[in-house]
């Protein structure tokens, strides 16, 4: 009951949903990167949306399965492989014992998440060779691939370039050319892009005042104006405090969209407000939440019927 | 943006997901202790949908579960209404009744090998360095930067250096000194202070950090140069 990491990519972890109650002591929430995904990934597999599962990189890692197990790959497109045959995202796929997953090019994307069903046992980056045991003991027992006939709708992930964001406290900093070209100008997401910060690069900013202000706290989604002019956005594993002034905030409902883009992608930043923010999250939650009633019913629905044939 | 300027704070968003209270302008212990009294009042009585407290020098943060908070009728702000309320609440500031750390320090050596640098630069004798390092009883006024790693303030002025322009390999114990603040390097972590000491004080356990905002630092000189 257990996958083996076979070869390990260059960061892949088990991933939580964010630690809270600890950030008064500097201890980051972390977790993953793309919300949306993991827990379309989880709710395709009949899992509790936020339940601990894989985010993988390219590079990525090679996983043998020891046990039959279903999981959904729901994310970037990393041409995924079981045992030579081509594997779809967004769908439960039910994988055989000794199953050989392997990520063989990137086509679009940054992060991809496996969710196995019943969740994993563990935490942190995957280690060559290790074992990764299964929380609960899989439903069935196969020895065949079998790709589930139904498949989530992602839309909403769309590769737009378009990322919403809100003022930050020191946005008045910025002078008004810099404000202007913030909110139009396409940006492209640098090299210098980790489960940190993205960096992004543009023409330098410039802000009516250099006066220092005092540390305070950071957010996932922070846009942090650097000495020199350029911007970093805060990712997941962001500290959790900082003393650049922060000229503006991703909302929460773009950060899953913002945290697939990869160097060299283009971003476009649109002013918005609190209230929309709130509609943007409280819709795609309601979206994640849909997904996850349909797929309890089919994947109950094909428990029914196929328990015996499997 | 969302800000409200109120009677002796600022409350401005943080994003779509945390609010920050802003007690004061500057870094000083009267504003630091109004932001650890307000910090342990929402630690003790905690409000509805906030997940996470950040105090820092001057301001506290609350982040919340937007979920629930976009679920409200007037979303962000009937969270803030009931945070202006609770700040009317009249608050006890237990400044002196926080915890005091006595830490040992070996100053200067291997393990605190800026020590002759800062005693150049700032031409002064290194025991007198260490008397000015350890004379002060310390705040602790905020957590931040890596887990557990305590800004503690104020310096005595005469000391203030500025940063390493390069980070450099920090070790656990390590004491180091920034502008007019000083502070410990819980773990192995890259770092811009300059080193002029070291502790075997424990900072964490199992990874939980033993110093909190508020608490005291003194330090205690293990040696004589």
């Amino acid at each position: 009951m257990s996958l083996i990491i076979h070869k390990v990519g260059i960061l892949d972890t088990i991933q939580h949903f964010g630690m809270r109650g600890l950030q008064s002591k500097g201890i980051r929430p972390g977790g993953v990167m793309d919300q949306f995904s993991a827990s379309i990934a989880n709710a395709l597999v009949g899992n509790k949306l936020n339940e601990d599962l894989l985010e993988i990189h390219f590079p990525a890692c090679e996983i043998i399965f020891k046990k039959s197990c279903i999981i959904a790959l729901v994310g970037a497109h990393f041409s995924a492989k079981l045992n030579e045959k081509y594997l779809p995202l967004n769908r439960p796929i039910l994988i055989p014992t000794n199953g050989k997953l392997q990520f063989v090019a990137p086509k679009s994307g940054r992060i991809v998440y496996l969710a196995i069903q019943g969740g994993l046992l563990g935490q942190g980056r995957l280690i060559k060779n290790s074992e990764i045991a299964f929380k609960k003991k899989p439903k069935l027992n196969s020895s065949s691939l079998h790709i589930f006939p139904w498949s989530a709708d992602v839309d909403w992930q769309k590769y737009s370039p378009e990322i919403h964001v809100i003022q930050g406290r020191e946005w008045e900093r910025l002078n008004e050319e810099s404000q202007r070209k913030f909110c139009c100008k396409p940006f492209k997401l640098s090299h210098h892009a980790d489960r940190m910060g993205y960096r992004l690069q543009h023409d330098p900013f410039h802000t009516r005042t250099k006066e220092e202000i005092i540390s305070s706290a950071v957010n996932f989604g922070t846009i942090q104006l650097l000495p020199n002019g350029q911007t970093i956005v805060l990712m997941a594993d962001h500290q959790t405090t900082g003393g650049y002034p922060r000229v503006a905030h991703v909302i929460s409902a773009d950060l899953p969209k913002l945290a697939q883009k990869s160097p060299g992608d283009e971003i476009v930043f649109h002013l918005t407000d609190q209230e929309t923010a709130e509609k943007e999250w409280a819709a795609q939650q309601k979206h994640i939440r849909q997904i996850q009633n349909i797929s309890q019913l089919k994947l109950d629905e094909f428990f029914q019927k196929n328990s015996n044939q499997l | 943006m969302i800000y409200e300027n109120l009677k002796g704070y600022d409350i401005y968003a943080l994003g779509d997901s945390a609010i920050t209270i802003e007690f004061g302008k500057h870094i000083n212990p009267e504003t630091n202790d109004l932001v650890i009294a307000r910090f342990k009042q929402f630690q003790e009585n905690p409000i509805k949908g906030v997940l996470d407290l950040i105090p820092s020098y001057h301001s506290l943060t609350l982040c919340y579960d937007l979920s629930f908070v976009a679920k409200q009728k007037m979303g962000l702000h009937s969270l803030i209404d009931q945070v202006k309320s609770r700040l009317e609440e009249p608050i006890e500031l237990r400044a002196n009744s926080s915890k005091l750390h006595e830490v040992p320090v070996v100053y200067g050596g291997k393990n605190g090998s800026d020590l002759l640098r800062v005693s150049q630069e700032k031409e002064i004798d290194l025991n007198e360095i260490i008397h000015l390092h350890a004379e002060p009883t310390y705040r602790v006024y905020m957590l931040g930067f890596i887990p557990g790693f305590a800004y503690l303030g104020e310096l005595d002025a005469k000391l203030t250096m500025p940063r390493k322009s390069s980070p450099q390999p920090m070790i656990p114990g390590s004491i180091g000194i920034a502008g007019l603040q000083t502070g410990i390097y819980p773990s192995f972590s890259p770092g811009g202070w300059n080193i002029i000491g070291h502790t075997d004080y424990p900072l964490l356990t199992n990874g939980i950090p033993i110093l909190q905002a508020g608490d005291r630092v003194k330090f205690i000189p293990l040696n004589q140069l």
